[in-house]
């Protein structure tokens, strides 16, 4: 008796309001092309701005941090579980679930754009080991130089000197230090707005966000990467001027409400 | 509803009584020592998940064909140094490129490995799981053994009382065991704690030169500022340490400072285990510094690189060095292999 009066306590003590704020949820697609093309893993070939062929066959970043702009301009964070299995998504464009994030539990409101973190946030790291998409067992971790690799491309070009032709470009590196100027942290947050178009999220639509990933301008841009020198490239510092040209990679194009 | 209250009260207690934790499993931090900066609130020592991973860290299922485990090249006689080998020696009889270091104060540093690469404890065990000429073993491969292992579905339930081993619970173990690895209780901390007549005169003398000439780079009580720095080993570095990390040419050359605790048993010394012998390390420091872009400015403050000692004088510091040998460490069952009788 007493313990089910425990448990009622237990209960109430840790359920929200009974009039509960409206939820749903809302997706978003992140799309890998190569220019105007949809990219093709494996057999899809593509030049860089110095008309070098190449191929992809591995894709995968990560993206974190994800917030909701709303009119009035603040915003909805997505949350981040303790131990990183939940607000941090690993996209794997071989596996086409992967390349799209689902929000849930989003409040209902109008949103006008959205922020997120290409890469995983410094704080994170200095917090240990993690789990789900964190898990360092996805192999997307810097066991030298220990921290999260937030962007992997792997593939081929004819114009690489390296064995087999292989271009690799492993993008990390979050270690800030006054110390050392020179290790560079590549964490890169990319807003975009949905263009004039608001989002409705309400318990019966969930609206979809298309995101356009142009890997043709992570080798563009700030600056051109030359295969037969920049490749691989698997250390901050090398990274860094690719991290600058990805950001722009990121484009929203357009949503289905 | 007081009573009520004092029930949930009793309630939970009931259900944290298994955090409860025996004195053998309870962190120490020395009084004299730095703040720990382990992430113990995502983490805390438990007297399961440390058991768990003592059995972890002496247990070959860590290396890709199951015959070498942490405790090959970590000793817990040697302070968990590697005495066999100059530069470890991995599956297949790999060679490394580093001399391994010794376990002990961990929770107290934030940078690993000899260029400090790694700055979360976390972490460490990642690299040398993984690394070819060490385990050489992917990670999902060592999970999904450890849950078809026997030994350990339960072990791990009974620790963190999860459904499926994973990663984290794996590096959390070995963390729990690695960093309960505290090292207080030479003949030096007695000394400095008060007991003045466990140092003999030469061993005291030694102490006065170590703190004049040695304890920016090795300060007390950790005898390591944590930092990194060229001692004049080399001109020209094949390994670039610090450099590797920062990708800065200010760096070439620097290694992070090793303690000297427990510095009498950790032979062979440097990154690369170059010298067998303290004598060696001191004729060093003595006559041996090389004169390099990143020489440290402590060491250049001669005609000649170096640091200004008598051959008395030498013997006097080696005498101290070894009171910083904790023998009640490298003898704590706590420590021991699990899998001996
Ligand atoms: C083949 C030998 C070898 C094996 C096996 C090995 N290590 Fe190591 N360990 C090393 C070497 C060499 C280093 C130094 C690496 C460097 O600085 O680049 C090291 C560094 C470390 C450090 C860092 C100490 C410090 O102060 O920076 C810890 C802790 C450690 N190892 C724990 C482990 C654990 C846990 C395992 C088992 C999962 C393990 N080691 C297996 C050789 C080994
Ligand atoms: C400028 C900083 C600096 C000063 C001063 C200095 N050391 Fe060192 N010491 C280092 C560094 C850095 C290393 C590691 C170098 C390497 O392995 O490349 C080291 C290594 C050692 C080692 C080897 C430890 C091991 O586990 O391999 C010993 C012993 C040592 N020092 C003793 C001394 C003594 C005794 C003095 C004073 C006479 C002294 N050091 C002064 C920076 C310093």
């Amino acid at each position: 008796m007493l313990f089910m009066v425990a448990m009622t306590v237990f209960f109430t003590s840790c359920s929200e309001d009974d009039a509960a704020p409206e939820t749903g949820s809302l997706a978003i697609e992140f799309d890998a092309y190569a220019g105007t093309q949809n990219l093709v893993l494996g057999t899809g070939v593509y030049q860089n701005s110095l008309d070098q062929d190449f191929s992809v066959d591995v894709l995968r970043y990560y993206i974190s941090n994800i917030r909701l702009k709303r009119q009035d301009g603040t915003f909805y964070e997505d949350p981040m579980s303790e131990d990183g299995s939940k607000g941090y998504y690993l996209i794997d464009d071989s596996d086409a679930a992967s390349t799209i994030v689902t929000l849930e539990d989003v409040p209902a409101d109008h949103y006008i754009g959205a922020e997120f973190t290409i890469g995983v946030d410094a704080n994170r790291v200095s917090q240990g080991a993690q789990t789900g998409a964190l898990d360092p067992a996805n192999n997307l971790f810097w066991s030298w130089n220990a921290g999260y690799i937030f962007v992997q491309l792997e593939g081929t070009s004819p114009q690489s000197n390296e064995e087999d032709d292989l271009i690799l470009f492993h993008v990390g590196g979050y270690k800030t230090d006054v110390a050392n100027p020179n290790l560079k942290n590549n964490i890169r947050v990319k807003s975009i707005s949905f263009g004039g178009d608001e989002a409705h999220v309400s318990a019966s639509a969930e609206p979809e966000i298309h995101v356009i990933v142009d890997i043709k301008k992570f080798f563009e841009g700030g600056t051109v990467v030359d295969f037969s020198t920049t490749a691989p490239c698997h250390s901050p510092t090398c990274g860094e001027s690719i991290a600058n040209n990805y950001v722009e990679a990121f484009v929203f194009d357009h949503m289905h409400q | 509803m007081k009573n009520l209250f004092a029930w949930l009260v009793v309630l939970s207690l009931v259900a944290c009584a298994d955090e409860d934790e025996s004195p053998a499993v309870q962190f120490w931090q020395p009084d004299d020592f730095p703040p720990a900066t382990y992430t113990f609130q995502n983490n805390p020592v438990t007297a399961p998940g440390f058991e768990l991973g003592r059995m972890l860290f002496y247990d070959p299922v860590f290396s890709r064909d199951s015959t070498v485990s942490c405790a090959n090249c970590h000793l817990q006689a040697v302070a968990f140094a590697d005495p066999a080998h100059k530069i470890s020696v991995g599956i297949n009889d790999r060679i490394g490129t580093r001399n391994a270091p010794p376990i002990f104060n961990l929770a107290f540093k934030s940078n690993f490995f000899w260029d400090g690469g790694v700055n979360h404890i976390d972490f460490i065990p990642i690299n040398a799981i993984v690394n070819p000429n060490e385990l050489d073993q992917d990670i999902d491969v060592l999970i999904s053994k450890l849950n078809k292992y026997n030994r350990y579905p339960q072990k791990f339930k009974d620790a963190f009382n999860k459904a499926n081993i994973d990663s984290q619970q794996m590096l959390f173990a070995l963390s729990q065991f690695m960093v309960m690895m505290v090292s207080a209780n030479s003949r030096y901390d007695q000394y400095v704690n008060g007991n003045k007549s466990v140092l003999a005169e030469q061993e005291i003398r030694g102490l006065a030169l170590v703190e004049s000439k040695c304890t920016s780079c090795h300060t007390p009580p950790l005898f390591t500022n944590d930092g990194f720095a060229n001692n004049g080993l080399d001109t020209e570095f094949t390994d670039r340490g610090r450099a590797i990390i920062t990708e800065s040419e200010n760096d070439v050359g620097k290694f992070r400072v090793p303690t000297l605790r427990n510095v009498e048993l950790t032979d062979p010394y440097m990154h690369d285990g170059r010298f067998r012998t303290l004598e060696q390390v001191l004729t060093h420091y003595q006559q041996g510094v090389k004169d390099s872009p990143t020489l440290d400015p402590l060491l250049k403050q001669n005609e000649t690189p170096g640091i200004v000692l008598s051959d008395t004088e030498k013997a006097d510091i080696i005498a101290f060095l070894k009171t910083l040998t904790d023998r009640s460490f490298t003898q704590d069952k706590r420590f021991a292999n699990p899998f001996l009788p």
